[in-house]
């Protein structure tokens, strides 16, 4: 009967039309290949506690990403490797994770020393670095992105400020190694231009815990503030012995430059350094809905345990920016990334940053805050984004070299003196 | 068959239709509430803005320094060191350094240094001191304070810097600058490249500042305001920058103009609902923005915030906006880039209000609500908007369903009709009248039940005949329950209920909702409670100051409920304390509101208000009542009486009414209680109203109650009357007991009478010296309010009286044991110096903080409490402090 065959005819073509549209539907979610994105902390070792947090927020903004979809609509596969807090492994590492992986890019290395020991790997296999720590200057490569404060970023705007609202007789001290003893420099260069001297400065090996002779000379001096440089563990010890030699931080403060908050202290240790000043770029406290969002994110990951730092927040805004530099140029290739984000302005942690055309850093916001009873006040922002500046004005660039590997070779060809680890 | 596919298909059809356009007027209802409350945002603040500006522009402050700094400029290049041809190359490299390399602008023609290097000498001289020479970094010029050198203008500088940059710290300005009438900026707080240039001839002269400095200097009146849109502004480095500009005046003698420069992020954070569009029921696709007549928008997009790599390819295939996108990458920022031309914008620039569907700035369609925004000199227009796809999508949902459904139906009537073709008859006719039937049915409203009966003698068959009719009846069943459920959870419901508790949010935000209010006034104790019928109602309450004395509370019920309701409210709370503020009695305020609101009132909503002014220290309350249930008033002996006097009919029905007023005697521990209808016409499951009695009886029984607990347990009682019958009307109950102002009499009190002469001012400071000495109070006291009164004197003498008469301005001091009050008041132009709206309070370093004479600034640091009034022609002004004992 003829109706009965148009009737199954139009229910065969119903059903093969269907599985075809399923078939589509399903063709086009096909799985990609990943995209790799290197890590490189040091989870064993000296500075494993220290640089574990940063793990954690790269692996927050890669969770982040994939689950908006990735990016180029492909996951993002982190590659997590181990430093051991060991600068010729990390090297070997960044070998291993260009060659052997063909990672995308790098977000990696906490110290200076890391640093100097990478480079010239990335270099050589054209690969990208996207460092999250402020740190000294005095660099510049076309590989990396550095995306922590310059030293005319967090070190000259605090030496300005503390110039201006707190006095100008001021005490240099510093742990001693490249990130304080460059700092220095770049201090007392600023200073020299108000037609200042320092009242004193003085530096001590990494895990020096022996400062009341210090202190009592800081006493004696008499400081309008102390401009601190000493990083890690030391700081207990720094800050317990102004206390003891009766140094109220109300009256002669002391401010840091070295993420103080990054440091591992007891309640009892905090109550001594509060009234102190600190600079970076970043505090928790920052005010805006990106930080809000990355705060509660990155709270809820660490259980509540871990308050983001500065170091921190540059650590997931590497991330991201890595994630928007291949979206951007719309490839995986190290040098592609690179380029596409030149000159690109995002909304960060922070607040709005842009990285800068030439150099490889980033443009952004300097300020001050105040270890209160209740936590950290900011107490100064700069009103505009401060642009890098690498090689500060001060000197040449030949000059600031020629500083570098005078230090370098005093060491015996390392970046701290010897007996200890490097840090920072 | 095909009448029965038909049939199905045109019932499915039409259920989506309906849905829909339930769907779409709820969504509208909602985009125009977020539209009316952010225009409402955006305009207090430009009034905020503008009346800062006029208060500094007439600043005796200010008017002082334009002087100094323009003589101070002057006398600095007669300066012969600033004048070596060095200067020049210092300057230079300053540009080539530090200016240039941070201008936002890829135009390499807008990067030609000669462009932005300033030739005329006040501007080189300034500029090499003030940025080229500051030993601060860029970013922190303004950290200098004294400027090497003995000139005038470096002393003048090293005075008033620091009260300026705290000014502008305080209140979130970019800049602030002084300009003579030559358009020479003498003074600017953080010395950019426009420093010292004249905006009349200099490098910025054809910028939007330069444009409305030009208008302003031809003001002829004092206190005028002038706006200009945002622009690039390339001493910002091109980001976009826009000014405030008011004429500064002395003795009628034009000085020049004070400007501030503001920024976008308060007007973006208003936009962007500080990037939180969720929480005002913008979904995941709904804005508002803002678009000035050059069609650019002018806050961040959502899109671009949240995922701009979907936005920019979008955006990149449009034609019109494609040249765009590369700079709009660049900047992260929309804001003055990205051109949104639509039909809303059209409508709106034509001064039309509305809303509607239509394709927006990425070509996606969406629900759109649009308006002029009412801002002084800027043609601006604010768009609310959602996805069609999102304000549609249950609708898409269930249409996937129905379309399955339709589907399956379908190919079951085809598969019934093939074997209707090879065993012919009855009983599948009886099928095929079932299919026809079913098609007529409205599955929201009727019931399938009897129609499958009809077929179930086919069902009892054994035959495939009778599995065919139980697979009919079973989704003739199916097809009921999941229509049903599918309207009813996927629409109106469950997502309305969600976001309307955000508008419930909103509206109760603007209610005073923390009580005690008033700690310091031992006089009064109010306590109220308001509970919406629906999520969002009409009803509301509101108390405030006049001033130190007379307390203004109002109860007013809005005809309706829901969204149309929430916003007449809001409309007329805000109209209502405005007019509050300058009327002085109860019956103008109604009179003016009810003008007002009946002007436009084509939805023929109305209000009932119970307004009421008590003078605490008489107890004297002035009222009227116009439409509202009569309050109660429980005496302190335990009688009740109702104030049964009414006024006038409702508001906003008819205009031009004359209402009246009367006046009650409260004595000590009297009670009033006002409330509205959903009190005594809340009824239970019975039908039963609550009503008059029950509420006089509650309240003789519980006269002993304080405020709270007697307003608390009229609601239990209510809601325990009304039982689980739904709550009908909004419920509002609002009690005031009143405690004597006698109990806090005056420790001492001065009145003096002041000549409109400077001399005066002398002798009102020494009157206060004496009335310090006589009431004990503390030294710094003293300090602080002679500081105030000689700034507030100083400036009613200057700027108060428009004619050369003489004239009586009253001062009185007097103070009980808490407060020290001074009142000051003056028949002249009528000039209220306080800025109505919040502002913000910056903690800053105190070190920064420096005693000026910015009158008002220091008022607010100063001061514990401050009101203007205008009584009787005359310009009343009180300051309040509070005293530590």
């Amino acid at each position: 009967m003829k109706r009965r065959w148009a009737f199954q005819i139009a229910a065969f073509i119903v059903v093969g039309v269907s599985l075809a549209i399923i078939y589509l539907y399903l063709w086009d979610r096909r799985a990609e290949p990943p995209i790799q994105l290197g890590i490189l902390f040091a989870k064993t070792g000296l500075l494993a506690d220290l640089e574990a947090p940063l793990v954690e927020a790269v692996l927050l903004a890669v969770d982040e990403i994939n689950s908006q979809g990735g990016v180029l609509g492909r996951k993002i596969l982190p590659i997590v490797v181990d430093t051991a807090s060991d600068d010729a492994r990390a090297a070997e590492l960044v070998r291993q994770l260009i060659t052997e992986n063909g990672v995308s890019g790098i977000v990696g290395c906490v110290t200076s020393s890391c640093r100097k020991a990478v480079r010239p790997i990335v270099e050589e296999l054209n690969g990208a670095l996207f460092y999250p720590l402020f740190y000294e200057g005095l660099e510049a490569s076309p590989n990396i992105l550095y995306v922590g404060g310059a030293p005319n970023q967090q070190i000259l705007p605090g030496v300005q400020w503390a110039h201006r609202f707190l006095g100008d007789r001021m005490y240099i001290v510093g742990s001693d190694y490249v990130f304080p003893r460059v700092a220095g420099e770049i201090v007392k260069d600023r200073l020299r231009d108000f037609g200042i001297e320092v009242l004193g400065e003085e530096y001590f090996k990494l895990g020096h815990a022996d400062f009341d002779a210090v202190a009592a000379r800081i006493k004696a001096s008499e400081p309008s503030v102390v401009l601190s440089m000493i990083v890690g563990g030391s700081n207990k010890w720094f800050f317990r012995a102004l206390h003891e030699a009766g140094i109220d931080l109300n009256a002669t403060p002391v401010m840091s430059f070295a993420n103080l908050l990054g440091t591992k202290m007891s309640l009892k240790n905090r109550e001594l350094v509060s009234g102190a000043y600190l600079v970076a770029n970043y505090f928790s406290q920052v005010n805006n809905a990106r930080n809000r969002a990355f705060r509660e994110a990155f709270l809820a990951r660490t259980g509540g345990r871990v308050t983001p730092t500065d170091p921190v927040a540059s650590a997931y805004t590497a991330t991201r920016l890595w994630a928007l530099g291949v979206t951007y140029s719309g490839s995986e290739a190290a040098p592609d990334v690179l380029a596409a984000l030149r000159n690109i302005v995002v909304a960060a942690p922070e607040g709005t940053i842009r990285v800068d055309p030439e150099n490889g850093h980033l443009w952004k916001r300097a300020r001050i805050g105040r270890v209160g009873s209740s936590g950290v006040e900011i107490v100064w922002e700069s009103s505009l984004l401060v642009p890098p500046v690498p090689y500060p004005r001060s000197r040449t660039k030949e000059a600031w070299d020629e500083l570098l590997t005078t230090l370098h070779e005093t060491w015996g060809g390392a970046w701290a003196p010897s007996t200890r680890e490097n840090q920072k | 068959v095909l009448i029965a596919v038909a049939g199905v298909a045109i019932s499915t059809a039409a259920t989506l239709r309906t849905s829909q356009d339930a769907l779409e007027a709820a969504m509208f209802g909602k985009l125009t509430a977020v539209r009316a409350l952010k225009a409402q945002q955006i305009e207090d603040y430009f009034s905020l803005i503008s009346s800062q500006a006029k208060t500094l522009s007439r600043d005796t402050m200010i008017v002082n320094v334009i002087q100094e700094f323009g003589a101070g400029a002057e006398s600095l290049i007669r300066d012969e060191r600033t004048l070596s041809d060095k200067n020049d190359d210092v300057l230079r490299r300053y540009y080539i350094e530090h200016f240039i390399p941070r201008l936002l602008h890829d135009d390499s023609a807008k990067k030609d240094l000669e462009a932005y290097l300033p030739t005329d000498l006040v501007a080189t001289s300034l500029q090499k001191i003030f940025i080229a020479d500051n030993p601060y970094d860029v970013g922190t010029k303004d950290f200098l304070t004294r400027a090497p050198g003995e000139s005038d203008y470096a002393s003048t500088h090293e005075i008033y810097h620091p009260i300026f940059r705290e000014f502008i710290d305080q209140f979130g300005y970019y800049d602030l600058f002084l300009i003579d009438t030559d358009g020479t900026i003498i003074y600017s707080v953080f010395k950019e490249v426009d420093f010292g240039t004249s905006l009349l001839t200099g490098p910025h002269k054809d910028t939007n500042f330069a444009a409305v400095f030009r208008t302003a200097i031809q003001a002829s009146e004092p206190g005028e305001v002038f706006f200009s849109d945002f622009e690039p502004y390339a001493p910002s480095y091109h980001a976009p920058a826009a000014f405030v500009v008011s004429p500064v005046f002395k003795d009628g003698r034009k000085l020049g103009a004070l400007a501030l420069q503001f920024p976008i992020d308060r007007i973006n954070a208003i936009m962007t609902n500080n990037y939180d569009w969720r929480s005002v029921g913008l979904g995941e696709t709904g804005e508002t923005y803002l678009v000035g007549s050059d069609f650019k928008i002018r806050n961040q997009s959502r899109f671009l915030s949240e995922a701009p790599e979907v936005f920019l390819p979008k955006i990149m295939a449009i034609e019109n906006t494609r040249d765009y996108a590369q700079r709009i990458l660049e900047q992260n920022s929309t804001i003055g880039l990205m051109p949104v031309r639509t039909q809303g914008v059209d409508a709106a620039l034509r001064g039309e209000i509305g809303t509607e569907v239509f394709p927006d700035y990425r070509n996606v369609p969406v629900l759109s609500a649009f308006q002029p925004v009412n801002l002084p000199g800027l043609n601006w227009v604010i768009i609310s908007q959602i996805d069609e796809g999102e304000a549609f999508l249950p609708i898409y949902q269930l249409q996937q369903y129905a379309f399955i459904i339709a589907g399956v139906l379908s190919l079951i009537v085809l598969a019934v009709a093939t074997v209707t073709a090879r065993s012919i008859t009855n009983p599948l006719a009886l099928l095929v009248g079932f299919s026809k039937e079913l098609s007529g049915v409205d599955f929201r409203k009727d019931d399938t039940q009897d129609l499958v009966h009809e077929i179930e003698p086919v069902a009892s068959r054994g035959d495939e005949v009778g599995d065919l009719a139980r697979a009919f009846s079973n989704l003739a069943k199916n097809l009921q329950s999941s229509v049903r459920n599918l309207i009813d959870t996927e629409t109106d419901k469950e997502r309305m209920a969600g976001e309307l508790s955000i508008a419930s949010n909103i509206q109760m935000s603007m209610l005073p909702l923390n009580f005690p209010r008033f700690p310091e006034h031992k006089d009064i104790d109010v306590w109220a409670q308001l509970h919406p019928a629906r999520e969002i109602g009409g009803d509301f309450y509101d108390f405030f100051f006049l001033d130190d004395h007379r307390f203004g509370f109002v109860v007013a019920d809005v005809s309706g409920k829901g969204v149309p309701a929430a916003l007449l409210m809001a409309v007329t709370k805000t109209l209502l304390k405005t007019n509050a503020q300058d009327s002085t009695t109860t019956a103008v305020v109604i009179d003016r509101i009810n003008n007002e609101l009946s002007e436009n009132n084509d939805d023929c909503m109305f209000v009932t208000v119970f307004f009421a002014i008590l003078d605490l220290t008489t107890g004297t309350m002035t009222y009227t009542n116009a439409g509202h249930n009569p309050p109660l008033l429980m005496r302190g002996s335990g009688e009740i009486v109702a104030l049964t006097g009414v006024h006038g009919p409702m508001v906003g029905v008819v205009g031009g009414i004359e209402y009246e007023q009367a006046e009650v005697q409260l004595n000590v521990d009297d009670k009033l209680i006002v409330f509205t209808d959903g009190v005594t016409e809340a009824f239970n499951l019975e039908g039963e109203a609550f009503g008059d009695d029950r509420l006089s009886a509650l309240l003789e029984r519980s006269g002993q109650l304080g405020t709270k607990f007697l307003v608390n347990a009229v609601v239990d009682e209510v809601n325990v009357f009304a039982g689980d019958a739904e709550q009908s009307d909004d419920i509002t109950v609002f009690c005031l007991r009143y405690l004597r102002w006698e109990e806090r009499p005056d420790v001492a009190r001065t009145n003096l009478q002041l000549k409109n002469e400077l001399a005066e001012i002398e002798r009102a400071l020494q009157a206060f010296d004496a009335f310090v000495q006589r009431a004990n109070l503390s030294a710094e006291t003293r300090n602080d309010v002679s500081l105030v009164l000689d700034d507030l004197l100083n400036n009613i003498v200057n700027y108060a009286f428009e004619d050369e008469g003489e004239h009586v301005i009253k001062v009185s001091f007097r103070t009980d044991e808490h407060w020290l009050i001074i009142t000051a008041s003056d028949d002249g132009v009528e000039f209220d110096p306080f800025l109505r709206a919040a502002k913000p309070n910056l903690q800053r370093d105190i070190d920064e903080r420096e005693i000026g004479g910015l009158g008002i600034h220091l008022i607010e640091n100063m001061m514990d409490g401050h009101t203007y009034q205008r009584v009787g022609g005359r310009n009343v002004v009180t300051l309040m402090k509070r005293l530590n004992q």
